[in-house]
């Protein structure tokens, strides 16, 4: 027909179809066809046609404009009815918003830490490219795996591989070094020894000085900002002259921004091996040694993967004979080393990928339950929001509608939330950077970042919080909720029961946790270590000291407040101890086996009252003693494979460090009882102990318990009598050995807050469950009261609802709680026993906390009276 | 009194003189007669709803004619608020106008 062809073409129809879809379309269809058949007249098909086409293009702006007009509209009411409901709940609202900070808060705190962990290194423009030596070294007894290497290493490689473009070393001298500028004398713990290359690896921001030269000259110094301003006050310190151990006077040639706390590499100055002629001579001859950190640049990866390839050549090439076999060398890349690398003999702690996933899941945990709350407790306000829904819909909102509205709710408390959290996170910075030991900061105009996945956080929040009382509350019918009933929200309540079990056993989890950790810590703490510790002051020595040691001795000895004074080098947990081959009796000399040894001097078993349990102790009236006594611990016995008696006498040689010949051949004098020279981290190791001879070692002294700060005080005073050039250097013994659980106690710190948090945030929310369920039980509670029952038996009904949850989250918690803490105690040698004792008081406590939340709701309902009771339809 | 824009007016004016003939096409052609402009939808249907919204226009369907593909007319009359308007932008025209003569009359 005709007519079939003039159609307006359907392209357009259609898109005009879509873009005045709001309202009354066939209308308004209609009047463009009209002015189509018109155009049809006048124009011909072709003019009909564009014409159509175009008046459907320009509509487009108009009809976005028109539809956006129309949703502010409804926005605007959205938005009015999200205040009101936030005002008219102000205690549900208020915690729902405080638990939602919380959360993100949390997850603040820990994005800038993940952030800072995961920069370490980074700042140097080769971080890439830089790599550093590591490697495994084997003796008979024992093995390592070291983050540090030879000395020749270096210098080796840099001759045989061309394509390693630069390479340094690092070293750090054992003991805390003396400087002196004028007459200003300090000890510095930050001193490293490195080669003038390590500036052509590694960017440090110089203030004074040139980069490339400044370590050149190997009487030369470079010092940070801080120490600058410490020797210098605010003057030039380049150019200025530091006198070094008394040895030898260094040039200031550069002066460095302060190492910033994202590098691994930690130091305030650093001196040129070359400072003296004699100290680098020995470096060069001793290839056992493997006290030196390595970086090397190289061009790519795959150079790096090649060059590991030809490793096992080097070894053999330069290595000698007896170090070959078990030396493997390979690299690593620097930035993997803060939190991947574990290896002994770290330049510093490094941080530890696992905290990392502890910290993120901890956060994701607590943001969970923050929104598991918002959740629940939305939904728990339902009855309140049910006539609203079914009134909308009736006047003609689609579920989508709704939706979109209790969406805008949850954006609104979510933005609150943000607010608060950010507010919350600054407020806890402090007490953050205390528990991680970082220096973190805040700082949202310049890292965008941060800004970012904040914006980012709230909204996901926002959405996932929301989502599921919008599904819900827009699914109700109006036919069911207009007419009162509720019955409709029957189900919700097992899920909300769910969740709010889900946020208990997390919170029980996180409470054994600390259980766990400080019992174990306090075991550390108190834990005899077979020796005394109490009372005991370790001084650090000097060669003016040590040449005249007796003499220093017996004035010590006089001062009153001081019992015993004696030397140790190696014999407690707050030093290294040294590993010496050892041919006991009757052994092949070319297979040694590998024990610690440590050196003392006569008094040291009495002043730590260790036990001998066999055989003598040193004694100043055998005068072989010094170049014969050994005595071993029953560790070492077994080794030796020597029952307890028959040890006493027997032939005992070691090898000096790194040396193929003797350094003593002794014998076995006494045994003594095992007692903990190192870490409680480690069992015992099979130990000898031998008398100091020509070695400058640390002195012991132990005082009485009483008036110390005089006794430190007559300490000092003889000590400048002997060495007035050197300040004095001691440390209590056992506020030393605290420090080395440092890392648990941190952990248990970090753990108690998490859980303190958890616990919280869940309280919230068994808040809210809890004023749930008692409304939804008025009817019941009046019937009851009417019935005779009692206030307290009502208080008891309501109350086991809420113990049952506790009580099931517990029974999944225990079991998962039991096997995580048994693999952390696995690490340590000693440990405690996994006793119910923690697991019930956890139980307890949350059980109790939980009771405690919900006794207000719960005494109110049980104190209603049961006309209102029943009167409530 | 609540202003209404230019655009609203005219259409109200529009919808007035139209009388019982006033639906979408009418008051097109009748404002592009009067303008010179070629209002498409955004510049007319959307100020005719949301004046409908207002209150100030009621709208009424008319029968389905074949040269519409089938489809009925949206009719649109003012109601007593928008006759109101009407006259307060009038007034307030008026107002606006008094004692202007010569629009080159700028103070220097």
């Amino acid at each position: 027909m005709q007519r079939r062809k003039k159609q307006p073409p359907v392209l357009a129809k259609w898109l005009l179809q879509t873009f005045v879809r709001y309202d009354n379309t066939e209308a308004t269809l209609g009047d463009f066809e009209e002015l189509f058949y018109e155009k049809l007249r006048e124009n011909g098909r072709l003019g009909a046609n564009i014409w159509y086409y175009g008046q459907a293009v320009i509509s487009l702006p108009n009809v976005i404009q028109g539809s956006i007009y129309w949703s502010l509209s409804m926005f605007k009411n959205y938005l009015k009815i999200a205040f009101r409901n936030l005002l008219k709940h102000k205690t549900f609202s208020l915690i729902n918003i405080a638990g939602l900070a919380i959360g993100i808060a949390c997850c603040l705190l820990i994005l800038i830490y993940v952030q800072t962990e995961l920069s370490y290194d980074k700042f140097h423009t080769k971080a890439d490219n830089i790599y550093r030596v590591a490697g495994w070294v084997k003796w008979n007894g024992g093995s390592e795996n070291a983050a540090s290497t030879q000395f020749q290493v270096a210098g080796a490689m840099l001759t045989d591989y061309p394509e390693i473009m630069t390479a340094c070393r690092l070293f750090r001298p054992g003991v805390a070094q003396a400087l002196r500028y004028g007459d200003k004398k300090f000890v510095e713990e930050n001193v490293l020894n490195t080669d003038a290359s390590i500036f052509d690896i590694f960017d440090f921001s110089f203030i004074a000085g040139d980069p490339h030269s400044a370590l050149q000259d190997p009487q030369s110094i470079v010092i940070t900002e801080t120490i600058a301003k410490k020797y210098f006050g605010d003057g030039p310190a380049l150019g200025q002259t530091i006198n070094y151990q008394n040895m030898v006077d260094l040039r200031v040639t550069g002066v460095i921004q302060d190492v910033p706390a994202t590098s691994h590499l930690q130091f305030e100055i650093l001196i040129p091996f070359g400072f003296n002629a004699t100290f680098l001579a020995g470096l060069e001859r001793n290839w056992y040694w493997n006290a030196f950190w390595t970086y090397l640049v190289l061009p790519d990866e795959q150079t790096a993967v090649e060059l590991e390839t030809r490793f096992p050549a080097f070894v053999q090439k330069y290595f000698p004979e007896s170090f070959r076999e078990g030396t493997v060398l390979y690299l690593q890349k620097l930035p993997d080393i803060h939190l991947h690398s574990h290896l002994v003999n770290e330049i510093a702690p490094n941080g530890n990928i696992l905290y990392i996933y502890i910290f993120s899941a901890i956060a994701f945990l607590i943001l969970t339950i923050a929104c598991i709350n918002f959740m629940n407790l939305a939904t728990a306000r339902a009855a309140s929001r049910a006539r609203e829904v079914g009134m909308r819909k009736v006047l003609g909102a689609a579920r989508g509608n709704l939706i979109r509205q209790f969406y805008l709710e949850a954006t609104v408390m979510t933005l609150f939330a943000v607010v608060l959290a950010i507010i919350i996170a600054d407020l806890a910075l402090p007490l953050f950077n205390s528990l991680t030991g970082q220096h973190l900061e805040l700082d949202y105009l310049a890292n965008w970042k941060l800004l970012g996945a904040m914006l980012l956080l709230a909204l996901i929040v926002g959405l996932i919080a929301g989502s599921y009382p919008a599904f819900f509350l827009s699914s109700f019918e109006p036919s069911r909720v207009l007419r009162g009933s509720l019955s409709g929200l029957a189900s919700s309540v097992i899920l909300r029961k769910v969740l709010v079990t889900t946020q208990f056993i997390i919170s029980i989890v996180l409470l054994i946790g600390i259980g766990v950790i400080s019992q174990q810590v306090n075991f550390f703490r108190t834990k005899a270590l077979g020796f005394d510790k109490e009372h005991v002051v370790i001084i650090r020595s000097r060669p003016e000291v040590d040449r005249q040691f007796e003499a220093f001795r017996n004035q010590l000895l006089q001062t009153g407040g001081v019992t015993q004074v004696t030397r140790a080098i190696g014999s407690l947990p707050t030093e290294p101890s040294w590993t010496f081959r050892f041919v006991p009796e009757g052994w092949p000399v070319e297979k040694p086996i590998a024990m610690a040894i440590a050196y003392a001097d006569y008094d040291f078993l009495k002043l730590f009252n260790i036990e001998l349990s066999r055989g003598r102790d040193f004694s100043r009236e055998f005068s072989t003693d010094v170049t014969e006594a050994i005595i071993l611990n029953e560790t070492a016995a077994e080794k030796l494979g020597w029952q307890a008696e028959e040890a006493i006498g027997k032939q005992l040689d070691y090898f000096g460090a790194g040396s193929n010949e003797f350094e003593k051949q002794g014998k076995v004098i006494g045994l003594v009882r095992d007692f903990h020279f190192e870490s409680l981290h480690n069992e015992v190791r099979p130990l000898a102990i031998t008398l100091i001879h020509n070695q400058l070692a640390d002195v012991a002294v132990k005082i009485k318990g009483s008036d110390i700060a005089e006794t430190m005080t007559a300490l000092e005073n003889v000590w400048h009598r002997f060495a007035p050039q050197w300040p004095i250097e001691y440390k209590f013994l056992d506020q030393d050995l605290d420090k080395q659980y440092r890392k648990e106690m941190q952990l248990g710190r970090i753990i108690r807050t998490f859980a303190i948090l958890a616990v919280f945030v869940a309280c919230l929310g068994l808040f809210g469950l809890s004023s749930f369920v008692a409304q939804r039980k008025t009817k019941e509670i009046g019937v009851r009261k009417v019935l005779g029952a009692s206030v307290s038996s009502i208080l008891l009904h309501l109350s086991k609802e809420f113990s049952q949850l506790v009580l099931f989250a517990f029974m999944i918690a225990a079991p998962i709680a039991y096997l995580t803490m048994n693999l952390w105690l696995q690490d340590f040698a000693y440990r405690i026993a996994l006793t119910p004792g923690i697991f019930v008081m956890a139980g307890l406590v949350t059980l109790a906390v939980a009771l405690t939340t919900v006794a207000y709701q719960v005494t109110r309902a049980a104190l209603i009276n049961p006309v209102n009771a029943l009167r409530h339809e | 009194m609540e202003i209404i824009t230019k655009t609203e007016e005219m259409i109200l004016l529009a919808v007035c003189k139209l009388g019982k003939d006033a639906y979408g096409v009418t008051i097109r052609k009748h404002l592009k007669q009067v303008t010179g402009k070629d209002f498409s939808i955004g510049g007319i249907y959307v100020p005719l709803d949301r004046l409908v919204r207002k209150g100030y226009l009621e709208s009424w369907q008319g029968d389905p004619t074949p040269e519409r593909g089938g489809m009925s007319k949206r009719f649109f009359r003012l109601t007593r608020e928008g006759q109101r308007a009407l006259a307060d932008a009038k007034t307030m025209h008026e107002k606006l106008w008094a004692g202007i003569t010569d629009l080159s009359l700028a103070k220097g």
